[in-house]
């Protein structure tokens, strides 16, 4: 039956440490890079904050805090990257 | 025809070359405008004693910023000057830069950590490198809330601009002619040190309290609203308008 075929197969995946292993860490790589994507939605958010303060409060720090903000999400990006090629 | 309205009168008050190169760019302007109004309109150097001391701001990143140069803001009229942008002092900043420095120290301590040697070395890189990237996001977030929440004042009134998070911003106003009551208070032995306090502005506006929360001088500030008050006054008893 394809139910106990399932079920064997589970049961051996479960019972292999090196399967199990390798499953840790894959869930632990799916985690990782949410975790990113999370993050660089954040700094998307931190991008359009400064600019839409900047537009409310002008100053000639501006070009220095958009430098920032937009270095800030090329680095949540390069991480995410480097995080999926190295895990 | 009055003598402010006449050709001549506008031209014996236009300062000489030497003087007007000593100027800032909002006195010159004032000073150049056509409009026979415009003309009456004094520089806050002619008429606030706080003002005349101060220099231009050129700083930015200044918690104390007078007569600053390239300071503007959203509702801000054409005729309006910036006559003083204030941030909260730069020591409020201190608590958030310990918590970002202890952050840091923290990928040592798993090195201490017995569970940390059966983690491979390239999932303990990837984890450090994630976790200073939110010690950075922490820093901006925290800077660029120090940054925009400033408190404006102008020869036309008082501004608060708060941005509390990421995603929400409060701009409230009220006009000089609207102030009731303007209080300082410098509390504390760090506050009294470094003479930074909270200036306290009630109005008969649609906001009844301004709050300029930890700014520097806060007595130099109590006496330019007072300063501005009185010559808001003044513009009213001498028909002058702005």
């Amino acid at each position: 039956m394809p139910n106990d075929q399932f079920f064997n197969s589970f049961f051996a995946l479960i019972t292999n440490p090196a399967e199990v292993q390798n499953a840790f860490w894959v869930g632990f790589k799916i985690l990782v890079l949410l975790a990113f994507l999370l993050y660089i939605f954040f700094a998307v958010i931190v991008v359009r904050q400064v600019h839409l303060m900047s537009k409310t409060f002008v100053t000639s720090a501006e070009p220095l805090l958009k430098l920032l903000a937009y270095t800030h999400l090329l680095f949540a990006f390069g991480i995410l990257f480097f995080a999926y090629v190295i895990l | 025809m009055p003598e402010i309205y006449s050709a001549r009168a506008r031209k014996a008050r236009r300062p000489t070359a030497m003087s007007h190169s000593s100027q800032s760019p909002q006195k010159k302007e004032a000073e150049s405008s056509s409009s026979p109004h415009e003309l009456e309109h004094r520089h806050v150097d002619q008429y606030s004693l706080v003002m005349k001391r101060e220099h231009e701001g050129r700083n930015p990143f200044s918690a104390y910023s007078p007569k600053p140069r390239h300071v503007r803001f959203e509702t801000q009229s054409d005729r309006e000057h910036v006559i003083l942008a204030l941030r909260r002092h730069p020591i409020t900043n201190l608590p958030w830069i310990l918590i970002a420095l202890v952050m840091s120290l923290a990928p040592l301590l798993l090195q201490l950590i017995p569970v940390a040697n059966i983690i491979p070395a390239r999932v303990e890189v990837v984890i450090v490198i994630g976790w200073y990237l939110l010690i950075v996001g922490y820093i901006l977030e925290s800077f660029l809330s120090w940054f925009f929440n400033v408190n404006i004042i102008t020869d036309e009134r008082i501004v608060d601009i708060d941005f509390h998070s990421l995603i929400s911003k409060r701009i409230s106003s009220a006009k000089i002619d609207n102030i009731e009551d303007v209080s300082g208070e410098t509390v504390g032995f760090l506050r009294s040190i470094l003479n930074f306090g909270t200036v306290v502005v009630q109005t008969a506006g649609e906001t009844k309290e301004f709050e300029f929360i930890d700014v520097p001088h806060p007595d130099r500030i109590v006496q330019l609203l007072n300063e501005l008050i009185l010559e808001e006054e003044r513009e009213k008893l001498e028909g002058r308008v702005n």
